[in-house]
């Protein structure tokens, strides 16, 4: 063994292990909450922007992720493609409710059967049909494994029963999707929806027919989300969530770092005397500190390896266990948190590195 | 060049323990030619290790002078004496003071990193490894080697750099009197075919007389620091 680093880390194994770990478990929590977050999020996001529209149209004041209720009339569809002539491909109008399955809650579009096409872009109904009347549901492939439902069984809505005539390739903006009548008589209102998906008639106007629609006197009282912008929606809404997560990855780190920390400020007292033989045999102050330091980085860099294939064994865990979950571990975001955590090794060393370096070498030699 | 490689003048070293400072050295007026081996003979508690800890730069002293290779060691800043330690002097102790986590070989690699010129030195350890009768031995750890071997590891890290000066303190200490010839055996050796100036620091009589001059010391002072005219062989 002739690196000093890596022998004194092979040396103590107990106190690598349990620094190494300790480094892991920030990493873990850094990337799989977040990743949780961002990835049931982003998958949320995702599926909405399947939709083969541009724009959201909604009443003002509603917030899409957690109001379940129908503003609108159905007729403001036909108004605005007259308002805005090609500007506009069509307008789908949307009516969102919602189901309980599972001991959680799904939200369920009531759509025209033949917009379907529109709502789903491209998407099939890989097993039954699509419903034609007011009975039927069609449900996604993910909630059909997760909850074992087979075509024929029966999903209920507010306490009305669906029977499930088809199941949609997952990627559908929604786990359920019945008639839009079928949600209108369930909560007694005719004719009413809750948004409209507008296709813009130019891919490159779509931005300028965001910031038109209420601007147009007919329309003053509507709001306008552009589909691409449905992440930033849904993060808005669960800003405490993030808050928490961000307050839950902070305080991870911060005691992965404490642990670094008091790990090679011991370190530091155990090898008084080897600091004392270093300088004896001329070893300069930025020598020792540079030892105290790089060991400091391989242990997190340990923790950070660790760190990475815990979440993802913790990930693969939490979505078979939980299939409706999302974990998402980007490159991007684990380059960072492994520069993060390496980067927070150094610093945690620092003020141990310093104290070795100041050692005075003879009362560091006669050190017991 | 000076004729003495290591010179302290008026060399007083005092500690502040409690209320009174304790003196260690009371003025040691110490001469050392290039190529002698002196013994440092005394009691314990004399000052011995305490001379050699200012010589070779571990430690300031409360006045005087202390000057190795002509150089005055009291006005250089704690970089500078290191550069002292690090190029002009070798240290033998009485605890050998290996790296317990590092081989010998080991223990070398770190000699030869904390100088620049790597490759070289690298070289000469093997070389001084082989010299050592340890070149089998190179890959055990200090604990797995027997004393007389941890010294010898010890004396290799010294001389890697071919010091101005090598500082042996209490070299066979701890050793049995086998070990101890053959560690002395060592140190004359790298004297008599190298050339190398050793300041040797014991209370053992037999040891001391391996040397090409023997100074007394008692009480914080020498009784007998300079180099007699003619050679002392």
């Amino acid at each position: 063994m002739k690196h000093l680093s890596i022998a004194n880390l092979v040396k103590r194994p107990v106190r690598t292990l349990i620094s190494v770990l300790a480094v892991a478990v920030g990493v873990v929590m850094g990337l799989v909450l977040v990743g949780m977050t961002e990835g049931s999020l982003g998958e949320v996001a995702r599926r909405m922007q399947n939709a083969d529209a541009d724009l959201i149209v909604h009443a003002r004041g509603y917030d899409l992720v957690t109001d379940f209720s129908a503003p609108l009339d159905e007729r403001e569809g036909p108004l605005l493609k007259e308002a805005f002539g090609d500007r506009i491909a069509y307008a789908v109008p949307v009516f969102v409710d919602r189901m309980i399955w599972l001991n959680r809650g799904h939200n369920v579009f009531g759509i025209h059967p033949e917009d379907f096409p529109r709502v789903a872009r491209g998407l099939r109904i890989v097993r039954g049909e699509l419903f034609h009347d007011t009975s039927g549901m069609v449900v996604d492939e993910r909630l059909a494994a997760e909850g074992n439902i087979a075509l024929g069984d029966t999903l209920s809505v507010r306490g009305r029963a669906f029977t499930v005539t088809g199941v949609a390739e997952t990627g559908v903006p929604v786990r359920a999707m019945v008639h839009i009548e079928a949600l209108r008589e369930i909560e007694n209102q005719p004719g009413r929806v809750t948004f409209f998906f507008v296709k813009s008639g130019d891919p490159s106007g779509r931005a300028a027919l965001a910031r038109d629609i209420p601007g147009h006197p007919k329309f003053a009282d509507r709001e306008v989300v552009m589909l691409g912008d449905y992440y930033k929606v849904l993060a808005g809404s669960f800003r405490g969530l993030h808050q928490f997560i961000g307050a839950m990855v902070a305080v991870s780190s911060g005691i992965s770092f404490l642990v670094i920390l008091l790990a090679m400020y011991t370190t530091v007292v155990e090898r008084t005397r080897e600091i004392g033989i270093l300088k004896a045999i001329g070893a300069s102050k930025g020598f020792i500190m540079r030892g105290v330091i790089v060991e400091s980085m391989m242990l997190c860099a340990g923790g950070v390896v660790l760190g990475i294939g815990l979440s993802v064994a913790t990930g693969a865990v939490l979505t078979g266990a939980f299939p409706q979950l999302t974990v998402e571990l980007t490159v991007k975001r684990t380059l960072l948190v492994s520069v993060l955590g390496i980067v927070a090794g150094a610093v945690g060393a620092l003020y141990p590195a310093v104290i070795a370096a100041a050692r005075d070498p003879v009362q560091a030699l006669t050190y017991e | 060049m000076s004729e003495f490689i290591v010179e302290t003048r008026a060399l007083r070293k005092s500690y502040r323990t409690g209320h009174a400072p304790q003196e260690v050295l009371c003025g040691v007026d110490l001469r050392v030619r290039r190529g002698e081996f002196v013994s440092v003979m005394g009691p314990s508690g004399c000052g011995k290790s305490t001379l050699l800890h200012l010589v070779g730069a571990l430690d300031r002293p409360t006045s005087g002078q202390v000057l190795v290779d002509g150089r005055d060691l009291g006005g250089l800043s704690g970089a500078e004496l290191t550069t002292v330690r690090r190029d002009r002097v070798g240290f033998v102790f009485q605890r050998f003071n290996l790296l317990g986590a590092l081989s010998a070989e080991g223990n070398l690699a770190v000699a030869c990193r904390i100088r620049r010129d790597g490759r070289k030195l690298h070289l000469r350890a093997a070389e001084l490894l082989r010299r050592f009768g340890l070149e089998r031995k190179k890959h055990l750890r200090p604990q797995q080697l027997s004393i007389g071997e941890q010294q010898r590891v010890a004396i290799a890290r010294a001389v890697l750099h071919q010091p101005a000066i090598v500082l042996a303190d209490e070299p066979t200490g701890n050793l049995d009197s086998e070990n101890a010839d053959n560690v002395l055996d060592v140190l004359c050796e790298l004297n008599r075919d190298s050339g190398q100036t050793v300041v040797m620091v014991t209370h053992n009589a037999e040891a001391a007389a391996r040397g090409s001059r023997i100074v007394h010391m008692k009480d914080g002072l020498l009784l007998d620091g300079a180099p007699p005219r003619e050679e002392t062989t």
